[in-house]
């Protein structure tokens, strides 16, 4: 069965172009627009995974990822945000995020570390 | 393109670009004070020229600026402005000493600003580049304290928004740890508009 991915970015264009990436590799997409409605697709949908922006109107995405894992400690979280900052990528490590990819990425990028974030036992 | 009929996936497309950009100016800026930086979800304004001095309090509010133009694949500018007091907090971290210290603006305070503003702009343009598969390169920063409606005066000018409106691509940088509130604005030449949106797919 293929995977499903709750894409979330405030940015409809950005939606697009993850979506495009993997939508071709088979996977089932969903999107959210910003961190609340991202909390509340997750627990209506229960992907296999989620990529979130971090800033975003309504909601940020950390705040998001924290109360995604909250609600499920076992949620795989990829943060895909141009927020490189060291500061930043810590702390949604230690909020639980598996991995993270800085925009603007490479499609390739893109796929492997969603592969490997389905491939990784969430802690 | 006329700015008027960008449509709204366009529209969306350049917010994302002036996203990315200033994000990785976001991390340039923390590096350089060893702070966290953080960013407000850009805004992308389609405003009478005008009103463009309100978004800083009017036009006789008293700014740093630090302007670059851009060369290679687009045209059109950078423009870096921070009020009088969040433009000498900047020197204070850059040279690492109480915010407050720095009183007025000297030319050392003007080259730091400058050297900033410069090394923003650079991660600004080229995350950019990246995104669009573009060559793009700032030019030479020039500095300027002024009140902001003359600066955005001179700058809308030079690149050739003739038209009534302006589309501003404006970001706010700011810390919770210090005092440094700041805009970066994105201004493509009307031109340069089509081969961004072309590179992005959005025509």
């Amino acid at each position: 069965m293929s995977s499903t991915v709750l894409v979330v970015d405030d940015a409809a264009f950005m939606r697009m172009m993850i979506r495009d990436i993997l939508a071709k590799e088979g996977y089932v997409i969903h999107e959210a627009v910003n961190g609340r409605d991202a909390v509340d697709k997750y627990e209506e949908i229960h992907p296999d995974l989620v990529t979130l922006d971090i800033t975003m109107p309504e909601m940020n995405g950390l705040d998001a990822l924290r109360l995604i894992r909250d609600g499920d400690p076992q949620a795989r979280v990829l943060m895909v945000s141009a927020m490189g900052q060291q500061k930043m990528i810590v702390e949604a490590l230690e909020a639980g995020a598996m991995d993270f990819l800085v925009k603007p990425f490479q499609p390739t990028k893109v796929l492997e570390t969603v592969k490997k974030c389905l491939q990784t036992t969430p802690h | 393109m006329r700015i008027e009929d960008l449509t709204a996936m366009q529209l969306d497309a350049l917010r994302e670009v002036g996203s990315i950009g200033a994000g990785h100016a976001a991390t340039a800026l923390s590096q350089l004070v060893d702070h966290r930086i953080d960013l407000e979800v850009p805004q992308l304004e389609l405003l009478p020229i005008g009103s463009v001095p309100d978004v800083f309090g009017g036009p006789e509010t008293l700014v740093g600026a630090v302007y670059d133009r851009m060369l290679g694949d687009l045209g059109g500018g950078l423009l870096f402005v921070a009020p009088r007091d969040s433009s000498l907090a900047l020197v204070d971290l850059m040279r690492n000493r109480p915010v407050g210290t720095a009183k007025s603006f000297g030319t050392e305070e003007e080259a730091m600003i400058t050297h900033v503003a410069s090394i923003l702009a650079a991660s600004y343009v080229a995350s950019i580049a990246r995104l669009a598969d573009l060559n793009i390169l700032p030019a030479k920063p020039s500095f300027a304290l002024d009140m902001a409606g003359a600066i955005l005066e001179v700058v809308t000018a030079e690149i050739g928004m003739r038209a009534e409106n302006a589309l501003l691509l404006r970001t706010r940088f700011f810390s919770e740890e210090t005092t440094v509130d700041a805009y970066m604005f994105f201004l493509p030449d009307p031109d340069s508009l089509d081969v961004l949106l072309g590179r992005l797919g959005v025509v």
